[in-house]
């Protein structure tokens, strides 16, 4: 019903533009990485998966690809993990310091990136963690983890808690309440903070920077120096698939839980 | 009383880890970040650590931060603005869209970049606009220039990989606040005779609101410590608080300056957020 | 007669979904107009046209004698009051009623006074400089009222108004508006889904299912005469009895029914042998412990349950075929008259009841 609302042409051509604009960058990359040519030109001189074959074959390319899978995979279980016990706690609970500690758990989204980063580098360097898995971990879930906090605390808000005393009243203890009626209701919170958590720590830069080092160049950091001080057009095809991944979990989080979820 | 201190106990055993990770992965660091900043660092590159406010001091009379500092408040005003003036419109164009499928993929456009990482969205507009970029190359190849445009390296160019960057932060705030506004007052409005400029200006606006300031603290805040981008768009001369405080710290391994740099940069980020979540707070009250 | 308010062959279609199929509609100056009807039934989409929120694939739209097909909603000078109210949340009182009014650039003094009269008008006198989350759900309705009439539309449009507000409120709503309408002598049309809500309230009364008009007229008509087993059924639920026309005297008809006659009335041609429902409304209904010998109609039943509802008394009973009526006798004293698993008669006169083309299947199949 909001024929009546039909937008001016003008508006209608600016809006186009801004999402040609978010557009733009990612699908000249994406352009770019079948590119045969290795020097960046448009129109494209030919079609090629040269640079993906590249990639494939490339040890240094794999090894920064393998290092970001292992660092995400072990950040998200445990991003997601403490994030929904503590989320469980925040929504459902009221005790002395609530505050306190939603403000402790939320503070790494709010500071800037680049304090945290240095923070971080002063406090792991007394303590031998730069360059080090370990740090590169610990790094990842301060990140993440208010993400996750604050995704699984939106299901446990739907959650109403009527049905866990239904439970009860059955008999049921509350660790089997827990496993069988609320973690499976939260599935959305847990999807959508699985997803946020991997995807941010594969991502992820900022912090990175500061940390890591020759042993622990993750992919992010490895396109990062590559466009910092050489340059190599296997970049666009990491890039590309950087996008594809995002693609496909839009669409993920879009089936499986409507998040994209306008009216 | 065995039942309460169980509670107790449930709620400080589902609580604990995070706050044993964050107080030992983040608080202390930023505590020990102060401490650091509290140092200072000699001419031969090595850092003492007996308590001196040097580096404040230095901050404070360095013209060179000075600029540094202007230069962020330039960019974060440019950002800003840029970002109200394209992503406004544009939110309100897609939450208007009939067609489901339609608003679907333009709502996907303006999330998906979260999803990237910020090092591929910033490495796109190194192509786009090198001087062998796709900007440069299309202008070429239409004839309209013979030696390439030098976009890279210039103010400009951090500003426009800083607002595609920081945009969809501008647009989800307030899609969320135009989302929930009730579809009928903007009907009822053109029903008491108001057009749609004036229904826009008199409805709409004014109850978005909320929405701008979120998006706009957010956006402001994000650009203050923004160094990825425009480290990569412009290099690490540009006079950005942020790449001040990158090569300090990485370059010249001034350790205890950089940790004063970002301590100023952490209160200022919250002083502003504190700002305008009050202004916030402010403006929801009189909307109910 | 003048009409205000005019729609020849509107049709609607969302997408490739046809939801109006040509609706033609008359509304008179100052008449109290309802259109009723169930979810879906196209009644809100026809308000939406009116007032010009949605335009019609076919047909045109006329208001004061101009077809204002092409007209914006805010060129329409109608007035409408919404079921969520759509009070402005960032203005009080005041600023609510006045905007129409300072979208017409009146001058201040003007708007007060205007403003003054038509919250005095809906009984709000005083509460101009409130804030609208303070009001209650009642007084919000009144202010979207008192905004909707302050522009001093051609026609005031209401969708729904009442539903949001509880059932004793929706009652008291009910007298005010009518009083309201009366006295400002403005063309009203109202939608609901509420048919007693439609009938106290409608001067005429527009029964709309599945996009079409079932049938227009007053109360009186649609309840006493109505013209399809619809409009029937959804103003009061009354019994259906299903059978075939036996035989045709004039506008007396005999229509066998589970193996016996009883005679109904109807104007419709129908053949003898045509299936039919007979419509007995349960008020009209009668029983009785032995079949009184002087009534046309007295089937014999047994009374399966009888709901005490005070004042009334509800019998649900079987007839021989096994169908089932329900009767609903108002008692006097307090105390019903039968008792359950009784033998009784039910009669009623024959004009009390309506025949309409239909059997019980194709009844099923309208889903009724």
């Amino acid at each position: 019903m909001r024929r009546y609302l039909r937008p001016a042409a003008a508006l209608h051509a600016f809006s186009v533009l801004v999402y040609l604009f978010l557009l733009a960058p990612l699908v000249v990359v994406v352009l770019a990485s079948f590119n045969s040519a290795d020097f960046l030109s448009f129109p494209p001189r030919g079609l090629s998966f040269r640079w993906y074959v590249s990639l494939w074959e490339s040890g240094v390319w794999g090894d920064s690809f393998q290092l970001s899978l292992i660092v995400m995979a072990v950040v998200t279980p445990l991003a997601l993990l403490i994030g929904t016990l503590a989320a469980y706690a925040l929504v459902r609970y009221t005790f002395p310091g609530k505050g306190v500690i939603t403000t402790l758990i939320m503070a790494p989204m709010v500071m800037p990136q680049i304090v945290l980063g240095i923070a971080l580098l002063g406090y792991f360097s007394s303590l031998g963690l730069i360059d080090s898995l370990v740090g590169l971990v610990l790094g990842h879930v301060v990140v993440t983890l208010p993400f996750t906090v604050r995704l699984v605390s939106i299901s446990v808000h739907n959650l109403d808690p009527v049905l866990e005393r239904a439970a009860l009243s059955l008999g049921a203890t509350p660790l089997q309440t827990f496993r069988k009626v609320t973690l499976p209701l939260l599935r959305p919170g847990l999807v959508a903070g699985a997803i946020f958590a991997a995807i941010l720590s594969f991502g992820e830069l900022a912090v990175t920077l500061l940390i890591a080092g020759a042993r622990t160049t993750t992919l992010p950091l490895r396109i990062f120096n590559y466009t910092e001080y050489n340059f190599d057009p296997t970049i666009n095809a990491v890039s590309t698939i950087f996008v594809l991944l995002a693609l496909v979990l839009i669409i993920v989080l879009d089936r499986l839980i409507g998040l994209v979820r306008i009216k | 009383m065995n039942r309460r201190w169980r509670h107790r106990l449930a709620v400080a055993g589902l609580l604990a880890p995070a706050v044993i990770v964050l107080v030992l992965v983040f608080v202390l660091p930023s505590i020990d970040l102060f401490r650091l900043s509290l140092g200072w660092m000699d001419a031969q590159r090595s850092i003492h650590s007996d308590v001196s406010l040097s580096n404040y001091w230095e901050f404070a009379r360095n013209p060179y931060y000075h600029r540094m500092v202007w230069g962020s408040l330039k960019l974060t005003v440019w950002v800003a603005c840029l970002c109200l003036l394209l992503g406004y419109p544009a939110t309100h164009y897609m939450i208007h869209i009939e067609s489901a499928i339609y608003r679907t993929v333009l709502y996907a456009i303006v999330v998906s970049p979260l999803l990237i990482s910020v090092i591929v969205r910033t490495y796109g507009w190194v192509v786009l606009l090198a001087n062998n970029g796709v900007v440069n190359g299309t202008l070429h190849t239409f004839g309209l220039i013979d030696k390439p445009v030098r976009m890279l390296g210039t103010f400009g160019s951090v500003v426009i990989a800083t607002v595609h960057v920081l945009l969809p932060f501008m647009m989800l705030p307030i899609a969320s606040a135009l989302q929930g506004l009730d579809p009928a007052l903007e009907r009822a409005a053109q029903s008491l005779g108001a057009t749609p400029l004036q229904t826009f200006w008199r409805v709409t606006l004014p109850l978005s609101m909320p929405g701008v300031l979120a998006g706009t603290s957010l956006v402001i805040a994000l650009t203050l410590g923004i160094f990825i981008t425009p480290l990569l768009v412009a290099g690490p001369l540009q006079p950005l608080f942020a790449i001040g405080i990158y090569y300090v710290t990485l370059s010249q391994l001034n350790f205890p300056l950089g940790a004063a740099l970002s301590f100023i940069l952490l209160v200022f980020t919250l002083a502003v957020i504190g700002l305008v979540g009050r202004l916030l707070g402010a403006i929801n009250r009189n909307i109910a | 007669m003048d009409i205000d308010v005019q729609l020849r062959e509107v049709s609607m279609q969302y997408g490739s979904t046809p939801v109006l199929y040509g609706v033609d509609l008359d509304v008179h100056k100052g008449e109290f107009l309802s259109l009723l009807g169930p979810s879906g039934c196209g009644k809100t989409t026809t308000l939406n046209i009116i007032a010009g929120f949605l335009t019609p694939s076919r047909g045109t739209v006329g208001l004061a004698g101009r077809v204002i097909n092409d007209v914006p909603p805010y060129r329409r000078n109608i007035g409408m009051v919404f079921q969520s109210y759509a009070l402005f949340p960032h203005m009080n009182v005041f600023d609510n009623v006045a905007f129409g009014l300072k979208i017409r650039r009146l001058n201040p003094r003007e708007i007060a006074r205007r403003v003054e009269e038509v919250l005095a008008l809906v009984q709000l006198e005083g509460y101009a400089a409130r804030p609208i989350r303070e009001l209650s759900g009642g007084q919000q309705q009144r202010v979207a009222i008192a905004r909707a009439l302050a522009i001093d539309p051609l026609v005031l449009l209401m969708d729904e108004p009442l539903s949001n507000l509880d059932a004793q409120l929706r009652r008291q709503m009910r007298v005010e508006l009518r009083r309201l309408q009366r006295q400002v002598g403005i063309t009203t049309i109202f939608v609901t889904h509420d048919q007693e809500e439609a009938l106290t309230l409608s001067d005429r009364l527009v029964v709309m299912n599945k996009g079409r008009i079932e049938q227009a007229g007053t109360p009186v008509e649609l309840y006493r005469k109505p013209r399809t087993p619809f409009v029937a059924q959804f103003l009061g639920h009354p019994n259906f009895l299903f059978g075939e026309v036996a035989e045709r005297r004039g506008a007396a008809t005999a229509v066998r029914v589970g193996g016996q006659i009883i005679w109904a009335t109807s104007d419709e041609p129908l053949a003898v042998g045509a299936p039919v429902a007979v419509v007995l409304r349960a008020e009209s209904a009668t029983l009785h412990a032995s079949p009184p010998p002087d009534r046309i109609n007295a089937l014999a039943c047994t009374i399966d349950c009888t709901i005490y509802l005070g004042t009334n008394a509800e019998y649900e009973v079987r007839l021989t075929d096994g169908a089932r009526i329900r009767v609903v006798e108002q008692i006097a004293s307090g105390i019903p008259s039968h008792t359950d698993g009784q033998a009784a008669a039910v009669c009623w006169s024959p004009e009390d009841t309506i025949v309409l083309a239909g059997s019980r299947e194709s009844l099923a199949e309208m889903g009724l």
